[in-house]
């Protein structure tokens, strides 16, 4: 997505202000934030709008053939009420300005083809997609980091084959990873349930789909970052002052090496968010990912859209959320606070 | 959902290795010994794993009718036998013409919301079906009228015998009036109110649908097992769409009943555990040619293209058995008045090659195809992903493999959910075969996919575009028959005529499979849609 750039960018910007009137500023800083933050969101929900305008096939259609177990063209006639229920009759431009009103007044409009309120069939997915994207970017964390501290920087075929490690992680696909450890550990081991929700048990083996793959990406964008750092000046003198090898990795080197993960885990919980649906059918989990592919495919604009909205939302405070991050790892950031 | 075939391989043989590992129930009597069972415990969650999920519970897809027989009830039942069997209503009579039926209801009959079941709310839910079924018309139904509090009118445009098989189908069940008249539509959609053995707790979407037992159940269609509150306590409908998902939950013995194995794991199924099997009614999984324009006018290039694939094989080879083949285009086997044609075109590339030459078609260019005045004998071949599964589609791909030899070329687009149910490739200029299935339960099929016309408007369910007024009128004269005898007769020459004209032709039969742990008993698929009946099924001690 085009429009998260922005907030990134937003950074030295606000850093920039903040270094002259260091108080009168912060309103300023915050005021920017919310700006682009709505701007986010209408870009947003524009975008999914017209784009879910121009993919072909009628809703009315759809509609129609999806409740009937149909795949036919339909009559004019038939179609009619159904385009005069949903408004699907009025001009585009006067659907467009129907729905962000309503979304001004906090309604997110109602799923034609479910027959529910968006926000609450929304508001009964987001726990378990969230508890499932949470826990595998913890998890591929939990794993990235030590792994890449004993395997990086300590001469060629130990870097190598930690490397190799990780690009294999990343190519895996999440279908085939999920059902090789369904087959292995629920149904053969039987050490988790096969099928039955988000209880704690349920959520290891789609956690560990998700976190492998991950760790993989996550461990490679660190380590080239470790191995550039590991060629640094100060490392040799901090040496010199006689601080440990492993004192080094851990307190200067990894600091550096931190920041492409932090950001590429901005771009992953997006991720994770909205591409759950494989290890939602693999584990039959309730979440997020499969109601949004089966609202794209039956054209169903409000709910695809209110998906859109909740991830976008969830961006802006997530990079919120990285850019405190990087204070706290990155030291010359902090400067004027 | 999709998986490539070397995925599938991988898993059958991870699968396979894992069920040696795996305990399985001890067994018991196979099948119901009925409500004298001395094993039987009362109570319990049965756990059926099921693979869509529908938007609503209720409407006119079939996957929705799954789901309504749990919750509803039905005027009348369809029984093993293929009998129609008493339900809400105790005894029927039809006027002389056969266009008004007269139903005498049950009295003591009532929704899990209080309201009372009798003709008023028999009447309240004709506009429901007639909005919420797309394919009402074809039913023949006008409307209902009430004569008393317990006896209701049925109303038809045209006679027809099938009407109760129609009637007893998952799609035509009771709903409370009240429900009907003060319910949201999210409520009429999550938790319809009826008068069955379930009502609904709660939907959780994306999971599954928790029933609970209706306690004061007392009117059981005649051929149930038992009358009175369903047996288990409890029944968890869970969505499970990936197949080894649902094949594991079963041989973990977290499912007691899994949808649709995978087929690799059918033989295992019937080895180890109970199956029920469930051949769909109405027309089968078959190849419908275009007539109206394009190469297939010609009837020799219709009956070269079925002469060149050998069906029956084919479907042995993809199917390993949990898929009949079917040779007849119009009719599957269950379907009333059935017509048996799978002896016709028997794999005879030889007598295709001849009336493909016959036909004019003596030239091939450098693939191999076969061209005329120039053009080359190409055959564009849409098909919906969202309808015929993985298995289906490869299937399709031995077909066009076949049809190479004798220089046919077939094109394969796949169409995507929306695609498909946009009604994309529909038109006959956009497609030379057509290849679908309609769950039906009556021979008016024929009328439904053969007419030309709906309604002054072309007809969208006649995909081969079939137009001749002669024989519409032959296909209403069967329909309107009176003399049982002569109709089946009727309907007979009409399949073989189909047949010989190869307009339609059958590969194999839309199924329904499952597999049942051994420790639960009773549980039966109405013969009439396949559907599951949880009512009668009870666990046994281990």
């Amino acid at each position: 997505m085009a429009v998260d750039s922005s907030i990134i960018e937003a950074v030295p910007i606000s850093r920039a202000i903040a270094q002259r009137h260091p108080a009168a500023n912060i309103l300023r800083t915050v005021l920017f934030r919310i700006g682009s933050a709505i701007f986010v969101l209408w870009g947003a929900v524009t975008i999914t709008f017209i784009v879910l305008t121009i993919l072909p096939g009628d809703r009315a259609t759809i509609l129609l053939n999806i409740t009937s177990g149909q795949t036919i063209a339909r009559t004019l006639e038939e179609l009619a009420p159904i385009n005069a229920m949903y408004g699907f009759d009025q001009p585009i431009l006067t659907q467009y300005i129907h729905y962000v009103g309503a979304l001004l007044q906090g309604d997110l409009g109602t799923s034609f083809e479910l027959q529910r309120s968006v926000a609450n069939i929304i508001g009964e997915q987001i726990a378990p997609t969230f508890t499932l994207a949470a826990s595998a970017l913890l998890l591929a964390w939990i794993f990235a980091v030590p792994w890449t501290l004993f395997t990086a920087g300590r001469g060629r075929r130990i870097g190598a084959f930690g490397s190799a490690t990780e690009t294999i992680m990343a190519g895996l696909p999440q279908y085939w990873i999920g059902i090789l450890l369904l087959i292995i550990f629920a149904i053969g081991l039987r050490w988790f349930p096969v099928i039955g929700g988000t209880s704690f048990m349920n959520t290891v083996l789609p956690t560990v789909t998700l976190a492998i793959p991950l760790a993989g990406f996550l461990g490679q964008s660190i380590r080239s970052e470790f191995d550039r750092t590991m060629r640094e000046p100060f490392v040799l003198s901090a040496r010199a002052r006689g601080m440990s090898g492993a004192g080094v990795r851990a307190r200067h080197v990894l600091r550096h090496a931190l920041i492409p993960g932090i950001t590429l885990s901005g771009w992953a919980i997006g991720h994770l968010l909205s591409g759950t649906v494989l290890v939602e059918t693999v584990f039959a989990r309730p979440g997020l990912g499969a109601i949004l592919v089966n609202a794209v495919s039956n054209k169903d604009f409000a709910l695809v859209s209110g998906c859109v909205i909740l991830n976008s939302f969830l961006y802006v405070v997530i990079n919120l959320v990285l850019d405190t991050i990087y204070l706290v790892v990155d030291p010359r950031l902090r400067g004027a606070a | 959902m999709k998986k490539t075939n070397s995925a599938n391989l991988i898993i059958s043989l991870l699968t396979i290795a894992t069920v040696s590992l795996v305990n399985f129930m001890p067994t018991s009597a196979v099948g119901a010994t009925g409500t004298d069972d001395p094993n039987r415990v009362d109570g319990g969650t049965i756990t059926y794993v099921h693979e869509q999920e529908p938007p609503c519970l209720w409407g006119g897809w079939v996957q929705q009718a799954y789901l309504s027989r749990q919750v509803f009830d039905y005027l009348i039942s369809y029984g093993d036998d293929g009998q129609i069997k008493p339900w809400l209503a105790t005894d029927w009579s039809e006027s002389k013409d056969r266009k008004t039926i007269t139903f005498h209801l049950r009295k003591d009959v009532v929704f899990t919301d209080g309201d009372k079941f009798n003709a008023d709310a028999v009447v309240a839910n004709y506009p429901a079906w007639e909005k919420g079924i797309g394919w009402h018309g074809f039913t023949y139904m006008k409307d209902f009228t009430k004569v008393d509090d317990a006896t209701v009118e049925l109303h038809l445009s045209e006679p027809n015998p099938e009407i109760y098989n129609i009637l007893a189908n998952g799609h035509y069940g009771f709903q409370s009036p009240k429900s009907i008249a003060n319910n949201s539509s999210e409520q009429r959609c999550l938790t319809p109110v009826g008068t069955g053995p379930w009502r609904i707790e709660k939907w959780a979407r994306g999971s599954g649908i928790s029933f609970v037992r209706n306690d004061s159940y007392n009117w059981a269609p005649e051929n149930a097992r038992h009358n009175g509150p369903a047996y288990a306590q409890r029944l968890e409908w869970k969505f499970v769409p990936d197949a080894t998902t649902r094949w594991g939950a079963l041989i973990s013995g977290e499912a007691n009943i899994a949808y649709q194995p995978p087929s690799v794991q059918w033989k295992t199924a019937q080895e180890e555990f109970q199956t029920l099997t469930f051949v769909a009614t109405g027309r089968p999984q078959g190849l419908s040619f275009n007539v109206a324009r394009g190469p297939f006018t010609d009837q020799r290039l219709r009956q070269a293209f079925v002469y060149a694939i050998d069906r029956k094989r084919i479907v042995q080879a993809v199917f390993r058995g949990t898929v009949p083949y079917e040779g007849n285009g119009s009719l599957s086997k269950t379907t009333p008045l059935y017509l048996d044609v799978d002896e016709g075109y028997p794999f005879d590339t030889a007598k295709a090659n001849k009336l493909l030459d016959e036909a004019g078609w003596t030239q091939r260019d450098a693939n191999g195809y076969r061209i005329k005045d120039g053009k080359r004998l190409d055959a564009r071949l849409p098909f919906n992903q969202a309808i015929i599964n993985t298995e289906g589609a490869t299937a399709l791909q031995v077909i066009q493999d076949q049809v190479k030899a004798v220089g046919i070329k077939v094109d394969l687009i796949p169409l995507t959910q929306t695609e498909g149910f946009a009604g994309a490739y529909s038109k006959p200029e956009e497609k030379e075969i057509s290849f679908g299935y309609w769950v039906w339960p009556s021979p008016n099929i024929l009328d439904i996919v053969y007419n030309h016309q709906l309604n002054g408007r072309p007809n969208g369910n006649n995909t081969s575009f079939f137009n001749d007024p002669k024989v519409e009128a032959e296909i209403i004269d069967a329909q309107r028959e009176a003399d049982p005898k002569v109709r089946q007769q009727k309907f007979g020459t009409l399949q073989k005529w189909f047949d010989d004209q190869a307009i339609a032709i059958g590969v194999y039969n839309f199924t329904y499979n499952v597999a049942v742990a051994k420790n639960l008993k009773g549980l039966w698929q109405d013969q009439g849609n396949g559907l599951l009946n949880f009512y009668d099924a009870y666990f046994v001690k281990e």
